[in-house]
This record gives structure tokens, C-alpha cells and sequence, in this order.
């Protein structure tokens, strides 16, 4: 399988750290609060939608909240796909620090 | 926490804007999370800077949302294009069909607008145009009877109006000079030209753009001419005319002229028309003329005035009587009103229009009926695609399939329909190009292909084929994008069904309008015929007229009669004032005595006629004598006509004493001719003897070119300052019906239209009927039905359709010309006959078009339709 880019491995983790709140306004802003980069709503939408079409999550609607004009919220959750997909990420990002030198020497 | 409610709005605007721009429209939690952001900023740094960043949202997402649509409306609006492209080359003679009837109707339409674009431009080129009025003028005491108004003014009253009313700025007098042509030499060029006499004031009233000279000063002093562009260039191509001396000679008056001014010449939709202007002060110092120079009783000059402003026409309308009783005039004796000019052309009904002028209500015909064209060819087009639409069908039911909703898919077939008719457009230009010429001379303008590209033109052209497109593609928009992908593949046969009811109703009425137009055609020709074929009291044909212009002429008219009338060609020559076409003067004042011995005082119509007149133009006497050489007294002499014997009363008219100008007796009585227009009455007429301005030359018949070189052999030797110029008297008695021959021939260019185009339409009507009946008609053959009876079968519906069409429009027809002949006072019955003829025609061509198509279908194989099943 295909790696994941940077964006939709940001927002796969995002997702899965959320959990239950795992929808866009909150991912954006745990992204812009730890990235220390502005996230427009449409990089977020567009991984969050090929994230959907690579089954690697999956949505359902919330009862519409008046905090949000009396819209419902598109909730996020990671499929088993998706979490093989995250796995894999970490075991490769960790394997190849293994050996590496500490940067902070 | 209540939000601002400007905010609010602002905010509600951006979430339709989001919401309208976005592709899922029934997607909202996108709009959800947007709103939720924008209340933690409103939470945290307050609502403007939320309201700002939500619109900042808005904007970024501006052109991702431009470029995504653009890119697909192209690729959808290049398979539209490709898929047109391919009905029309699939479809060649149906593709034909509309878009000839098309380019017909709307070239028709265009030349119009064009027409009637030129017509509303009258006097509208002058850059006071909405100030100036001519005055016009009632002689209510002198003449009781005459209720219509003429623009004949005192010459004085130019100077007493400018100097009276505050409302008037500058007023001018102008009159026509006396021959309608003079001649104008240079060296040894001379030219007849039509020209008119004004003061200086004229052409600051009026803008004729200077072209050479100070036009402040042209026409101040005596002798002095200003000539327009042609005039100057013909007599001193290209030297400079400034100062130059020309010869100057109209009647008996000869002068030589200083020219001190070129104008551009006068355009063709102005109501004033000459080819040069002669200073007033040219008349003022001519002895001749000093009897209309500041007289209250010679009303010869027409009077224009300049207001200082547009609404002070009523003001100073009001204000006429009392200044008619400051200059010492009789109170109720005169009306006077002001005219604009910009109404002249269209709205004036005065007597004795200096221009041929046209009426508003022919203006709005022509148009009605060049619309009622167009919206025949638009009637073909609904037709034709409603009738076909089983051949659209698959495609629309694989969009249907597709996805396409029908929003799209009437989109997709107007936008088609606009497409042919833009395609049909370019025809119809290049139609306009090649016929411009010919439409001028029917119309009698002189439009230019170039008139076209006048920005409100454009803008009614643009409007045209807009109009044109939705008008005729909403109906077969709706009709094919209604249809229903399930029936469209299951069954074929009940396509084209659809809508046949509005399909007929549609013909008949298409029908309808050809057959009141072939109707009225037939009227108007009847009625010219009818007048051509008059008895008139006179006989019109073998007469050559030489008008006489200048002194010379005038005095060797005589020797030139003498000589004439040694050629055997030549059977009489009369000098006379007056035609037997032309006796307009009105004369007031005369007075007669009854039998009862009661004086009455009658108005009549007068003119001078010399000893032959009667002979040259073969007019009857009924009773006395008419003047002869052998009789010397009879220069006091007049001759009535039976109108006027009438009117008196009197037992034997010979002999009896009146008092007509110096005139004093009547020896004879004359039948009764037709001197004036068949619109009119005849009126009550004397003749009186004198010679005039006419050489009226009767020929024998034949050999018409000969004689007219006789003719001119004669005149030459004779006068030496006067070109020869001549016409048949025929001609001048057509020139009466100049506007109802045109609105004859107009009528009949139109019907041949209407019908053309409602013939294309039939045409492709009957060819669908016969394409989805080849199978009936096969099997009929088979089982042994003749020829004949197919044709009936086919034809049998659409000559219903226009039988019905016949029944619609002859009440039309009838009411319409009726109103029309009423402008006759001698005029034809309308009958039963025309209509019946009218009927024919429309029935004969229809049956011909159906004709070709079922025909072809009746006679072919029935093997060959039959064999694919």
C-alpha cells in the first residue's frame, strides 16, 4: 500500500488522538496549536475526505447544536484500515530513528 | 449574547454566498464548522474581526470555485457544441428549413428596424432639435371651410415674435424659391438645383455644419448664396467657391450671386431640403418682390422659432391671441401653435408639406407586421422540434440516465436554439446586404448598410436574436427535456404526438396571417387599379410637360408653340398655369350671384389656362364656349366647372356676371375632372384665361423617344438659357398614389414572405407526417389503395388546418382594408371575390408543398419501406 503524505498522516493522527471530538474544527486547531502553522478549513477537508475514500476513516452526522447554527457535525473515526495504515507510519518513522543520532546531542 | 444586526446580515450573506458557490449544496456541516470557528473568535477578539475572517473564508474560496466551474461549462459546452453541430449536418434538410425561415424572417425584421430607426430620426440631428417649432397657421374668418392647418406665415412675423416673446430666443423666415428649380451657372456649367431663401438667423437656428465661409455673415447681404457640398463641388470641382460669382436665374428674375458660405449637405431625414440658400435680403431689395415684404396679408414664408426652452411652447401658444391684437389684427381672424420639428415627419397633417412626409401609424404597421413575420419563423422552429423530437430522444434519455437534470437539459437546448439563430443572423446580414438596395427604392430612403452599426441598433439586434432564440426555443426546451428517459426507450410511436394540438392551432394561425396579408394586397391593388382606370375627365397619356423656369422661356413660349405645331407629330400645345393634375391654388374672395339675386361668396379652386387647354388635354365642355382667339374681350373670361354650377344653382350659367380676382364673366361649363387626388371630393373649380409656367406638348402615340427629341430640337433653338427638362403628365398623376403604390407593393413583398415562411414550415411538417407514416402507406399500397387516395390521406389534415386558417382571417381582412379604403372618397366594394382568391392562392401553394412530400411517399415501393422489418 501506498504511504500516507505528511497532511493525512497529521490528520489520521489528529483523528485518532480526538477520538469522540474527532471533527474538523477541533483537528484544525490541535494542528495549528502543535504544527505552529495557520491550517486553512480546505487542508483539512481534502485529507479528511481522501482519508474517507481510501476507507481509512469513516463519518456520521451528530444531532444539529445551536453553537453551530443549528448544523450537525461531521464526526471522524479511524476504520481498521486506518489504524493498520498509522501503525505502519510509526514503525517506520521509529525504525528509522533506531540507530540515529540524538539530535540533541 | 445578541449579535449586531448588521452584522448578522453580513453574516447570513457570506453563509449564502459559501453555501450557493459550493458544489454539495446539500452538504451544511462544512457551513457548521465555519460558524463554529466564528463564534470563538467573536468569543475571543469580538464580531467584526470574526465577520472578517468569515468573509476572508469567502474570498479564498473564490477562485478555486471559478476555475473548477469554468473548466466544466467549457467541457459540457463543447459536447453541446459537438453534439448541435452533429443534429444539424444529420438533419441537413430540416436544418435548412429552419434556418432559411429563420434568416428570412429576421432579415425582414432588421431592415425594419433599420426603416423605422431612419424614420424616428427626423430632424433630430440638429442640436436644438427638442427647442425648435415651426409655426403653423388657421385662417379661421378667411377661410371657414378649411379646417386643416398650412405652415404659410407673414413674412414679418419672424421679426415680431423674436421681438415680442421672452420665450423665443431667435426666430427665422424662410421661403422656397418660386420655380422649384433654378438654374445655377458657373462658367459653362449649369445646373438645376432646389433651393430656399432665409435670413441669417436660419442657420443659427438650425446646425447644417459649415464647411467653407462665416455663416454668421453668409446670409446678410443682398445677392448673396450659400451653397451645400454638391452644389459646390459640381460647379467648381476642386477649386475654392469662397467669393466666387455665379448666375443666378429663377423665373424673371436673374441675378448675379456672391457665394459666401459651403454647407455639408442636408441630411436625408431632414423635413427641410435644398440645395442652396439665397439671403432673404436678397428678396427685401428686389423691387418684384417688395409687395410680401412686411405685409400682414401675403402668407408665403414658413417660420421657424427657437424656444429658450422646451416647455415654453404651451406659454407662448396661449399668448398668440393677444399678441395678435397688439399687431392691429382682427380678433379670431388667424390661429397660430407651434409645431415642433422633431413631430413634422411623422405626426404632421398640414397642407401643402414642403417634404413627402410619412405617417406614425404607417411606421407602426410595417413594424407589427414584420414582427407578426418573425414570429411566423419562430412558430416554424417549435414546430419542427416538437415534431421531431423522437430524433432527440435517445440522446435525452442517456443525459436523463446520466445524470443530467432538467434544468440542463433546457439550458442545453436553448442555448441551441440561440446558437442557430445567431448562425441564421449571419444570413440574414448577408441577405440584408444584397437586397438593401432594392428595399431603398421600394421604400424611397436611402439607407446604408453602415446604419447598422449605430450602438442602439446593435442593442435592438441583440435584442432581435435573444427574442427570437427564447421565443421559439423555450416551448421545444420544456417539451424534450420533459421527457421521461423510461418512455423514451420503451416506446417510440408517442413521440411527436405531444403537443400536435398546439401544433395545429399554431399553423392556422401562421396560415391566418398569410391569407390576411394576400388579402389586403389584392384590395390595395384593386383599389390603385381602380383608380388608374378612372374616367378622370381628362386624357392623361401622350401629354409632355415642359416646366418653364426662367424669363427667356416664358417669352419665347409662343414661338416655341408655333414651331411645334408645324410637325404632324404634334397634335396641340397649350401654355398654361395650370394642369389638369395640379389645380391647387384656392381662391377666397370670389363672389356670385344666384338666380334669386342673393350674393353668395364661395371659396374655389383657380387657375390660368390659355386657348388650347381644353383641347391638348381633351376636357368636355358641357355648356357655352371656351376661349377662343376669335373673341378679344375674352381676357375677362372664366370657365366653371359642374361642381360649381351646382353649387350656384343657376339655370344657365353663360353669361352670368361674377367677380372672381379682375374676372367678370362665364362663357362655358366644363365636365367635371378629377384635378386632385382620389382621396378627395372634386371641388368646386374656375379657370380663367391666362398663360402660365407649363408648355403641355399632346403627341400622337407612338414613337414616344422621337417625339421627345422633336421636342427638344425645338426648345433648343428656341431658348438658349434653359436647359431642357420635361415629363409625362401620366407620371405626375402617379406621383398622387406614390404612397399607397409603395404601401401596395410593400404589402405584397411581405405576404409573399409570410407565406414563404409559413410554407417552409408546412414543408416540414408534411415531410415528418410522411417519415413516420411510410409503413401505413406501404402496407395500404399492398393491399391495393391508388395513388390519389394516399395524397388525400396526407393532405387531408393540413388542408383542413388551412381552411380553418381562411375562415380566421377574412373578418380581419375585411375590417382592416375597410378602414383603409375609408381614405378614399372615390373607392372600391370590397367582395366576396377577393377572399375567395386569396383562399385559392393560400390553399393552392399549400397543397403544392405538401404535395412534394406525400407524392414522393405515395408513389414510392413499397418494397423498399416495407423490407427492413
Amino acid at each position: 500500500m501506498k504511504l500516507l503524505s505528511r497532511s493525512e498522516e497529521l490528520v489520521l493522527l489528529a483523528v485518532w488522538k480526538l477520538q469522540e471530538e474527532a471533527y474538523c474544527v477541533p483537528i484544525r486547531s490541535e494542528l495549528m496549536q502543535i504544527t505552529r502553522k495557520n491550517w486553512s478549513f480546505g487542508s483539512i477537508y481534502d485529507p479528511l475526505e481522501r482519508l474517507e475514500r481510501k476507507k481509512l476513516l469513516e463519518s456520521y452526522l451528530t444531532e444539529p447544536t445551536k453553537e453551530r447554527g443549528g448544523r450537525s457535525k461531521r464526526i471522524y473515526r479511524m476504520t481498521k484500515h486506518g489504524k493498520k495504515a498509522l501503525m505502519e507510519l510509526k514503525r517506520i518513522q521509529e525504525t528509522l530513528w533506531q540507530g540515529a543520532m540524538d539530535l540533541k546531542a | 449574547m445578541t449579535p449586531n444586526p448588521k452584522y448578522q446580515k453580513l453574516l447570513k450573506f457570506a453563509e449564502w454566498v459559501l453555501k450557493s458557490i459550493h458544489s454539495d449544496h446539500g452538504e451544511y456541516t462544512h457551513l457548521g464548522d465555519f460558524s463554529e470557528v466564528f463564534s470563538h473568535i467573536q468569543a475571543e477578539r469580538g464580531p467584526a474581526a470574526a465577520l472578517f475572517w468569515y468573509w476572508l473564508q469567502v474570498v479564498r474560496s473564490l477562485p478555486g470555485f471559478a476555475t473548477n466551474r469554468i473548466y466544466w461549462s467549457f467541457i459540457m459546452f463543447r459536447n453541446y457544441l459537438i453534439i448541435s453541430y452533429r443534429t444539424t449536418l444529420k438533419n441537413k434538410w430540416f436544418s435548412l428549413l429552419n434556418i432559411a425561415g429563420r434568416a428570412v424572417g429576421m432579415a425582414c425584421f432588421i431592415l425594419i428596424l433599420m426603416f423605422v430607426q431612419f424614420e424616428t430620426s427626423f430632424d433630430r440631428f440638429h442640436e436644438k432639435s427638442d427647442r425648435i417649432c415651426r409655426v403653423i397657421s388657421r385662417h379661421t374668418k378667411r377661410q371657414p371651410d378649411v379646417t386643416e392647418f398650412d405652415d404659410n406665415t407673414p413674412e414679418l412675423l419672424a421679426e415680431a415674435l423674436a421681438a415680442d416673446f421672452p420665450e423665443i430666443k431667435r426666430a427665422t423666415r424662410t421661403r422656397e424659391a418660386f420655380a422649384d428649380r433654378a438654374i445655377l451657372q458657373y462658367q459653362d456649367k449649369i445646373f438645376y438645383q432646389k433651393g430656399i431663401f432665409a435670413d441669417p438667423e436660419f442657420l443659427k437656428i438650425f446646425s447644417f455644419p459649415s464647411l467653407k465661409g462665416d455663416l454668421e455673415q453668409a446670409l446678410v447681404v443682398p445677392k448673396s448664396i450659400v451653397l451645400t457640398q454638391h452644389v459646390a463641388q459640381k460647379l467648381f470641382g476642386s477649386d475654392d467657391p469662397l467669393g466666387r460669382i455665379i448666375s443666378y436665374k429663377e423665373r424673371n428674375r436673374q441675378y448675379d450671386m456672391t457665394v459666401t458660405g459651403v454647407i455639408a449637405d442636408v441630411p436625408k431625414n431632414s423635413h427641410l431640403q435644398f440645395d442652396y440658400i439665397v439671403s432673404h435680403a436678397t428678396t427685401v431689395a428686389e423691387k418684384k418682390d417688395s409687395y410680401m415684404i412686411g405685409n400682414w396679408n401675403v402668407w408665403n414664408y414658413a417660420t421657424y422659432v427657437e424656444l429658450t426652452d422646451s416647455q415654453a411652447k404651451s406659454q407662448v401658444e396661449e399668448k398668440f391671441p393677444a399678441f395678435l391684437a397688439r399687431q392691429g389684427q382682427e380678433a379670431g381672424s388667424d390661429e397660430f401653435f407651434l409645431q415642433p420639428i422633431r413631430d413634422i415627419h411623422l405626426k404632421s397633417q398640414i397642407r401643402g408639406e414642403r417634404a413627402t412626409n410619412n405617417q406614425i401609424q404607417y411606421v407602426y404597421l410595417f413594424m407589427s407586421i414584420a414582427l407578426i413575420i418573425l414570429l411566423i419563423a419562430c412558430i416554424n422552429y417549435m414546430n419542427l422540434v416538437t415534431a421531431r423530437s423522437m430524433t432527440r430522444a435517445k440522446e435525452i434519455g442517456i443525459r436523463k440516465v446520466a445524470g443530467a437534470n432538467r434544468r440542463q437539459l433546457s439550458k442545453q437546448f436553448l442555448g441551441e436554439t440561440l446558437l442557430v439563430t445567431a448562425f441564421a443572423l449571419g444570413f440574414s446580414l448577408l441577405t440584408i446586404k444584397f437586397i438593401l438596395p432594392y428595399f431603398n427604392i421600394l421604400i424611397g430612403t436611402d439607407l446604408q448598410l453602415s446604419a447598422l452599426t449605430q450602438p442602439n441598433l446593435l442593442v435592438l439586434i441583440a435584442g432581435t436574436v435573444l427574442f427570437v432564440g427564447i421565443a421559439s426555443g423555450t416551448y421545444p426546451a420544456l417539451i424534450l427535456s420533459a421527457l421521461k428517459p423510461v418512455n423514451v426507450f420503451k416506446e417510440f410511436s408517442a413521440f411527436g404526438k405531444k403537443g400536435a394540438g398546439l401544433r395545429n392551432v399554431l399553423v392556422v394561425f401562421q396560415f391566418g396571417v398569410s391569407i390576411v396579408l394576400i388579402a389586403s394586397t389584392l384590395i390595395v391593388y384593386n383599389q390603385l387599379n381602380f383608380i388608374k382606370n378612372q374616367k378622370l375627365g381628362f386624357d392623361r397619356e401622350h401629354v409632355v410637360l415642359i416646366p418653364v423656369w426662367e424669363k427667356e422661356t416664358s417669352d419665347k413660349a409662343q414661338a416655341i408653340r408655333t414651331e411645334l405645331l408645324q410637325h404632324p407629330e404634334v397634335t396641340g400645345v397649350s401654355i398654361s398655369g395650370g394642369l389638369p393634375t395640379n389645380i391647387r391654388s384656392r381662391y377666397f374672395g370670389g363672389k356670385f350671384m344666384k338666380d334669386n339675386g342673393e350674393y353668395v361668396e364661395t371659396f374655389v379652386c383657380f387657375d390660368y389656362v390659355d386657348y388650347d387647354f381644353l383641347d391638348v388635354f381633351k376636357i368636355e365642355l358641357v355648356k357655352g364656349r371656351n376661349f377662343s382667339r376669335e373673341f378679344g374681350e375674352d381676357k375677362k373670361a372664366i370657365l366653371i366647372n359642374e361642381t360649381l354650377w351646382k353649387k350656384l344653382g343657376w339655370a344657365d350659367p353663360v353669361g352670368k356676371e361674377v367677380d372672381v380676382m379682375d374676372y367678370n364673366r362665364v362663357i362655358g361649363v366644363v365636365k367635371d375632372f378629377h384635378f386632385a387626388s382620389f382621396h378627395k371630393e372634386i371641388e368646386p373649380m374656375v379657370l380663367a384665361f391666362g398663360e402660365g409656367g407649363n408648355i403641355a406638348v399632346r403627341i400622337q402615340p407612338g414613337g414616344v423617344t422621337s417625339r421627345v427629341e422633336l421636342i427638344r430640337t425645338v426648345f433648343e433653338n428656341n431658348s438658349k438659357s434653359q436647359p431642357f427638362d420635361f415629363y409625362f403628365l401620366d407620371d405626375s398623376f402617379n406621383e398622387f398614389y406614390r404612397k399607397e403604390q409603395r404601401t401596395g407593393e410593400i404589402f405584397g413583398y411581405f405576404s409573399l414572405l409570410a407565406i414563404f415562411i409559413a410554407c417552409l414550415g408546412l414543408l416540414g411538417l408534411a415531410s415528418f407526417t410522411v417519415e413516420r407514416r411510410t409503413k401505413e402507406i406501404g402496407i395500404r399500397k399492398i393491399l391495393g389503395a391508388p395513388v390519389t387516395k394516399l395524397v388525400g390521406l396526407l393532405t387531408k389534415d393540413f388542408v383542413r388546418m388551412v381552411v380553418l386558417a381562411n375562415l380566421i382571417a377574412w373578418p380581419v381582412a375585411y375590417i382592416a382594408m375597410r378602414k383603409w379604403l375609408e381614405n378614399f372618397a372615390y373607392r372600391i366594394n370590397i367582395t366576396l371575390g377577393t377572399f375567395l382568391l386569396a383562399a385559392a392562392a393560400a390553399l393552392l401553394i399549400a397543397f403544392i408543398t405538401i404535395s412534394t412530400q406525400t407524392l414522393r411517399a405515395a408513389l414510392s415501393n413499397p418494397v423498399d419501406t416495407l423490407r427492413c422489418e
